[in-house]
């Protein structure tokens, strides 16, 4: 009879073999693990590539701007007397001029009788600040058109010479407000913040004490030019305003300011002081310099993202291991996304359309490099069309036409404008001559709604030397309403034969001027005025009828001109010549990065997928591991159980086994 | 205790059964139905062993021999049935082939026992 315990009962050490049995079970929790860490490393290598990437796209954005290739450089023989630069606007034609600084702009200073002290009273109530120029031989005042009639109130609370200025300032109404101690008082002095002779001030005074002439309360701050002393003149002028003046090869400008940026095309002009009777000359030239750093800039972003998407999907020969994107289709999307917006043609076909022109080629490692010499020789011989080839514009044959922008849609090309409709302004017209007497609260309120804005104005009363200044009054003060400007309305305001006309600075079917009531409404455009709502531009661009919206025209879809936007600025009917729009390198760059790192991008989607899966086998961790202490719970109870067993069967065989040998008479028998 | 011999006899024949029971359990390696069973041999034994010795005539002697045999025979089976068991469990322990094993055992499902 052969009955063994072989090794099995009490000799088992459950706990040693369970833990051991639970680390083998543990083996597809490892795998999990590894693909779990496999994930995070990919999320971190997007994150690297959204890093790079991000960084491609602000320096291309950066690389879009015009101004970077077409820069001048502009310089005055005498840099004391003015310094130059070009214009963003590219324009400059290289060459040499004479100048000559006869006077220089500065603004107008007005100033105060002195106060004992800075907490001295000076009134309260409104200052109206309306801006213009002062003839001193015919003591008139203009205004100026273009500077609208600005309002300042003076609170009791704020009466003080202190307070004024404070008032004065906080308004930001083009004139600034100091207080100067001469020794025996204190002098508030008034600063225009514009210079030019069309800067000059006029202050008029609504005081709280009912004089608003006289030298008594706030009407001591009151300055019109063309009156006396005492009487609404209590200001004393301590420098006038007056324009620059200047000779550019023998024509004289006049300027109102210092900085002149129009006189000569794309240069700005900065002048420091005057040389009346010895000229200097100023050169102006490509600034080859500047483009050759932005073509250089450009090639050295590009190596940059190349070498990141490089390294991060390359396979790698010598460590014979792939890098951690290698075989990924989202890194490999936008690698040939750049490198197929880099072999596109560029630029338009009056220019250079790919880099190979200027000098910049693709090597067989992906990376771009520049010849210095072929670009310098591209440079000569046609500097402004290097910025064709990396930024997005257009150039338009007509002169009343101009390029206003494009969508990602347009392609470049050559596209033929042709207007059927011209935009215009909405107008009011008057139906009689204005009356020039002006009485207030009798005939000085109008109500208008301007370009669908409620504009209500309250004219200066008085008798008004013309048609001309009563115009400009009205102008002033609707330019000058706050529920305009922040809607960027104005109007201009003109008579012909007394007949006052409001026409509306928009173009287009939202543009209107109606005249909703007031008591001066009959006296300004007597009893019936007319009123004409604007037109919007109509016409095709690239032989398909187009949207017009004010002066904008703008290609309709489907087309390869579709988003193009062109401005009509007038000219006659019918076919009108051609746009040239160019999209550049550094521009399609930009735009292809954006794409790639769009929020439905293609970076965003991946990791976006990326983290799913790592919470799904986090998941399945947790699961396992659950499932895994099931497990060793049944092992850790199903091995005592037959460990237990095992011991009570040998002491039961034991027992059997004696009361078998206890029974000798059977056993003789 | 005092035990009739018909009492005595009658409780070897339990034995004989369970052992039986769990000789069956054994070969189809129900673990916790073999523990289950033994627990009850284990209480009818210590029952014999607090009895007071019985006297049997000699034909019931002669049966009862006959269920000793039996049920050592019977747990012989059982050894050689559930050894295999911890064998395996040892064999699982073994470098070679233990991933291999638990693998086969976790993607057939079969783990899940």
């Amino acid at each position: 009879m052969a009955i063994t315990a072989a090794g099995a009962g009490s000799n088992l050490d459950v706990n040693g073999i369970v833990s051991q049995l639970m680390a083998a079970e543990r083996t597809p929790l490892a795998l999990l693990q590894k693909r779990e860490s496999d994930y995070q490393a990919k999320l971190s290598a997007y994150g690297t590539l959204k890093g790079a990437l991000s960084a491609f796209q602000t320096a291309m954005q950066g690389l879009a701007d015009p101004a970077k290739y077409n820069a001048v450089s502009a310089s005055a023989a005498d840099s004391s007397l003015l310094t130059a630069t070009g214009n963003s606007n590219g324009k400059a034609v290289p060459g040499s001029y004479s100048v000559e600084v006869q006077q220089l702009a500065q603004q107008q200073k007005i100033r105060s009788e002195g106060f004992a002290s800075t907490s001295s009273t000076v009134g309260s109530g409104t200052l109206t600040i309306q801006y213009g120029t002062y003839d001193n031989v015919l003591n008139t005042f203009t205004l100026n058109n273009a500077k609208p009639a600005q309002t300042i109130t003076i609170e009791p609370s704020s009466n003080t010479l202190s307070g004024v200025r404070d008032a004065i300032n906080a308004a930001n109404a083009g004139v600034s407000a100091t207080i100067v101690n001469d020794g025996a008082g204190n002098k508030l002095v008034l600063t225009a913040k514009d210079p030019g002779a069309a800067s000059s001030l006029k202050i008029t005074v609504s005081d709280d004490d009912g004089g608003n002439l006289d030298t008594t309360g706030l009407s001591a701050l009151a300055f019109d030019p063309t009156v006396g002393g005492g009487s609404g003149k209590n200001l004393i002028q301590v420098q006038a305003a007056q324009d620059a003046k200047l000779r550019i090869d023998g024509i004289d400008i006049v300027k109102s300011s210092n900085t002149i940026t129009d006189a000569i095309e794309g240069v700005t002009l900065s002048l420091l002081k005057t040389n009346a009777g010895s000229p200097t000359t100023l050169n102006v030239s490509p600034d080859t310099a500047a483009a050759k750093t932005a073509v250089e800039a450009f090639v050295k972003s590009y190596n940059s993202i190349n070498q990141t998407l490089s390294n991060l999907s390359a396979y790698n020969p010598g460590a014979k291991k792939g890098a951690i994107l290698q075989g990924d289709s989202a890194a490999f999307s936008i690698q040939r996304g750049i490198r197929s917006a880099l072999t596109a043609m560029m630029g338009d076909s009056r220019g250079f359309t790919s880099l190979s022109q200027i000098g910049v080629t693709l090597q067989k490692d992906g990376s771009l490099a520049v010849d210095s010499a072929k670009l310098q020789a591209s440079m000569d011989t046609g500097f402004e069309q290097i910025g064709r080839l990396f930024t997005i514009g257009g150039t338009s044959t007509d002169s009343l036409i101009s390029y206003e922008g494009a969508t990602d849609k347009t392609v470049a090309g050559n596209y033929a404008v042709t207007v059927t409709q011209l935009a215009t302004r909405g107008s009011l017209s008057g139906s009689q001559a204005a009356g020039l007497t002006i009485t207030a609260g009798i005939n000085d309120q109008l109500n208008f709604n301007v370009d669908g804005v409620a504009a209500s104005i309250t004219l200066a009363d008085g008798i008004y030397a013309s048609a001309d200044a009563l115009a400009a009054e009205v102008q002033s003060k609707l330019n000058g309403l706050s529920g305009l400007t922040t809607e960027g309305i104005s109007v201009s305001v003109s008579p012909s034969a007394g007949v006052l006309s409001i026409v509306s600075s928009r173009y287009g079917s939202a543009s209107s001027v109606i005249l909703t009531g007031g008591n001066g409404a009959g006296n300004l455009l007597g009893a019936s005025p007319v009123g004409a709502t604007g037109i919007d531009v109509a016409g095709s661009i690239n032989g398909v009828s187009a949207t017009g919206s004010g002066q904008m025209l703008t290609a309709a879809g489907g087309g390869s001109a579709e988003g193009l936007r062109v401005a009509i600025h007038g000219g006659a009917l019918g076919t009108r010549g051609t746009i040239e729009f160019s999209r550049g390198y550094a521009e399609r760059l930009s735009k292809v990065a954006e794409e790639f790192l769009a929020t439905e991008g293609v970076i965003a989607t991946r990791v976006e997928g990326l983290n799913a899966s790592i919470k799904d086998l986090d998941r399945r961790q947790e699961d396992f591991s659950r499932r895994l202490e099931t497990v060793e719970a049944r092992y850790r109870a199903q091995f005592s159980a037959l460990d237990a067993m095992l011991g009570s069967l040998t002491q039961t065989s034991q027992f059997l086994q004696q009361q078998l040998a206890s029974l000798p008479t059977l056993n003789e028998k | 205790m005092m035990m009739t011999s018909a009492e005595n006899l009658a409780v070897f024949q339990s034995l004989s059964d369970l052992t039986g029971e769990m000789r069956e359990a054994a070969q189809g390696s129900e673990w916790d139905r073999l523990a289950g069973l033994e627990r009850r041999c284990a209480a009818l034994v210590a029952q014999l062993e607090s009895a007071e010795a019985v006297r049997l005539p000699q034909d019931m002697q002669r049966q009862k021999v006959e269920l000793i045999h039996k049920i050592l025979a019977d747990d012989a089976a059982i050894r050689e049935y559930t050894e295999p068991w911890i064998r395996q469990v040892q064999a699982l322990l073994g470098t070679a082939s233990r991933s291999r094993c638990v693998r086969q055992a976790y993607e057939s499902g079969a783990w899940n026992f």
